[in-house]
């Protein structure tokens, strides 16, 4: 489990209704509320109880008026695994993934935590990152780690509701006739060392 | 040997506030400076500078000359220009030169061009607001009227098509008509980029959306990953933009030019092949100490902290020669943090080198927040002054660092510590010094030690297998 203790807060005064911090949250818990104060029409709000305070929407805000509060009652994220149940190895290995590897980073989430996550019927990448609590660090690097498990169980990535993801591509999207064309980058050896390394590394 | 000024400390919302950090590790009894140049006189002259204004005065007129072979000719009155740049430029030595380089780019553009619609697209780290302090600090929105921006990883996209399929870039950093490509050499995340294609790097990274940049990291393969930024640039989206090449030349030993071209491709053998020479003896050298405590005290997430142009990052990968390409698996990259996910489970025991050995302790005086660094102190017996172990508890990439971490009051009750557990007498700091090492007396005594054996094993041994790697013959 992961605990949040900060919540982001909005400041309704420098909102500009911009819509930034809608399109950038990892886990979609912002929204546009309607006004009738001023001229703006629609300003942001946040849900609190999704809100993991990654930060993301206070660095992107264009207008400055998010900044990060303490939370009255922390709250805990995360999906228990019992056991590494035959559909979780057969996610992550059709992810080339060893269930206990590591996906983010920032909090420590495993591919088997994810691939739980799917099971439980999470279906896209923020409804990963509110159950679990990966990509609410950087908000970067595991990005295509949670993608490769949703694809892996066969969930076809539909459209970002903001700029929350775009398609992927992978080493195992690169064809074999690339390392004869580019050899100095190792592309063939590369599958092989990762092939040695995780189970199902190289089909 | 007097010791080497460490990089002061930054006003941040990524750092603690410059007055809590009460000592500098250089300060303590016992440390000395070490320079580059002493240890290895082949490496070059670096340029000589009093402060920050001679230093735009050099870099400009270096700039300028560069730009006398620099053709400019596509870009016609009133056309839009990007110049591309990247964080990490504004944090070598002071950003000065960087800063300058891009300038005059600027300058001469509207100039020779007759364009005023030059615009900054400065791309991030982790840390998402860095950026935005930099161009603040250097006032660059004023100096691009108004037209100089930050591009995060997580805006708005572009579809970019590459041989292998669409790949993503930011939107913001390709929305103009050109571009120019502004960038350094300094071997930095090495662990990443191989010294292959090192120049292109932020075509995947910099400017590219977080889909680009994680499989980079996680989803390409340790060596293959460098295919990205190549692909990319040799879109048929980037080539119909792209008119130039500037980088700022480091050394360890210090600043050492500007290299500009619209040819990438001879620019990036060029300063392969230097990087190769500059860089080999000293990683080398560090490669050699078998004990010591590390120490990072520098305003820069914690693998980037720096001294004599090398990182923290590159000493705790020296259990291989990361030059070396038959090397897959270098001991930190997120190809192998992934493989740890406790500190005492490593999923691929015995198939990938484990974090450099040599590395008793470290201690962490001072550093940036905003980047993912438990697997430090998961893997190293780690120490943190107290303001900083503060720090990184507010930080949502490392909200369980100090679970694994040491606090120690001071840095000197750290340093004690660190060397008493850790049986050893040799202390390295990683402080910014220009040009060199502040360390310990018995480091440095070792170090200057084994510095002519080092020489001579690179030039005669490894410069030459890793330029043959590469392609080039010495």
């Amino acid at each position: 489990m992961r605990t949040t203790k900060k919540i982001a807060e909005i400041n309704l005064d420098l909102c500009n209704g911009c819509t930034t911090c809608v399109k950038v949250c990892p886990v979609v818990a912002i929204k546009m509320e309607k006004t009738t104060e001023g001229k703006i029409k629609q300003k942001a709000k946040i849900d609190p109880k999704i809100c993991t305070a990654c930060t993301i929407c206070v660095a992107r805000c264009p207008q400055e008026a998010i900044k990060m509060s303490d939370r009255s009652e922390p709250i805990s994220v995360g999906v228990k695994v019992e056991k590494v149940t035959p559909e979780i190895e057969a996610i992550c290995t059709a992810a080339h993934m060893f269930p206990d590897q590591i996906i983010c980073y920032c909090n420590r989430v495993d591919a088997k935590e994810i691939a739980q996550a799917i099971i439980e019927g999470a279906k896209t990448p923020d409804e990963i990152s509110r159950r679990t609590g990966a990509r609410v660090g950087c908000g970067v690097l595991c990005h295509t780690g949670i993608i490769r498990l949703l694809k892996g169980a066969g969930i076809a990535l539909g459209k970002a509701p903001g700029y929350q993801w775009y398609d992927i591509k992978t080493i195992w999207d690169v064809p074999k006739e690339f390392s004869k064309k580019y050899p100095e980058f190792y592309v063939e050896e590369d599958k092989k060392a990762i092939a040695n390394i995780f189970p199902g590394g190289e089909k | 040997m007097a010791t080497l000024k460490p990089t002061a400390a930054r006003a941040s919302v990524y750092a603690m506030k410059p007055e809590l950090l009460k000592k500098r590790t250089c300060e303590l009894p016992g440390i000395v400076g070490i320079r580059v140049k002493d240890l290895f006189p082949d490496l070059p002259d670096p340029i000589k500078t009093d402060g920050p204004e001679t230093t735009r005065k050099i870099f400009r007129e270096l700039t300028l000359k560069e730009l006398e072979h620099v053709d400019l000719s596509k870009i016609q009155p009133g056309d839009s220009v990007n110049l591309m740049c990247s964080h990490h430029g504004f944090t070598i030595y002071g950003g000065d030169a960087y800063v300058e380089m891009m300038k005059t780019l600027r300058d001469e553009i509207e100039k020779r061009c007759k364009t005023s619609d030059i615009r900054l697209r400065a791309g991030v780290g982790l840390r998402f607001q860095e950026t935005t302090e930099f161009i603040k600090k250097f006032k660059l929105d004023e100096y691009f009227n108004g037209k100089a921006k930050a591009v995060c990883p997580v805006d708005e996209g572009v579809p970019i098509e590459t041989e292998i399929g669409t790949v993503y870039g930011i939107k913001d950093a390709y929305d103009a008509k050109w571009i120019i490509h502004c960038h350094n050499n300094d071997i930095r995340e090495l662990h990443y980029h191989r010294q292959i294609n090192r120049i292109f790097k932020p075509f995947a990274m910099s400017y590219a959306r977080i889909e680009t940049r994680s499989a980079y990291h996680q989803s390409m393969g340790p060596r293959a990953a460098n295919l990205l930024p190549r692909l990319i640039f040799n879109s048929d989206f980037v080539q119909q933009k792209f008119i130039a090449s500037f980088i700022v030349e480091v050394a360890p030993t210090g600043m050492i030019g500007v290299s500009g071209t619209n040819d990438i491709y001879a620019q990036d053998r060029d300063l392969t092949v230097k990087n190769l020479n500059w860089y080999g003896k000293v990683l080398m050298l560090l490669e050699k100490i078998k004990d010591t405590v590390m120490v990072i005290d520098y305003p820069g997430p914690m693998p980037y902290t720096t001294s004599g142009g090398i990182l923290f990052g590159n000493f705790l990968n020296a259990t291989v020669d990361e030059f070396d390409l038959t090397q897959s698996f270098t001991p930190f990259t997120r190809y192998t943090d992934m493989l740890y996910p406790t500190p005492s489970v490593n999923l691929a025991f015995g198939k990938v080198p484990p974090p450099n050995p040599a590395i008793r302790s470290l201690v962490v005086n001072y550093a940036n927040k905003g980047y993912p660094g438990i697997f430090f102190a998961m893997q190293l017996p780690c120490i943190v002054v107290k303001e900083q172990a503060d720090t990184i508890r507010t930080c949502p990439q490392n909200q369980t660092f100090m679970n694994y971490a040491m606090e120690a009051e001071t840095i000197e009750k750290a340093i004690g510590f660190a060397k008493k557990s850790g049986r050893t007498q040799n202390v390295l700091i990683f402080d910014g010094a220009v040009g060199g090492f502040n360390v310990s007396e018995e480091l440095a005594e070792l170090m200057t030690k084994l510095a002519p054996e080092v020489s001579k094993e690179v030039d005669e041994v490894l410069l030459p297998k890793w330029l043959k790697q590469r392609g080039f013959k010495k």
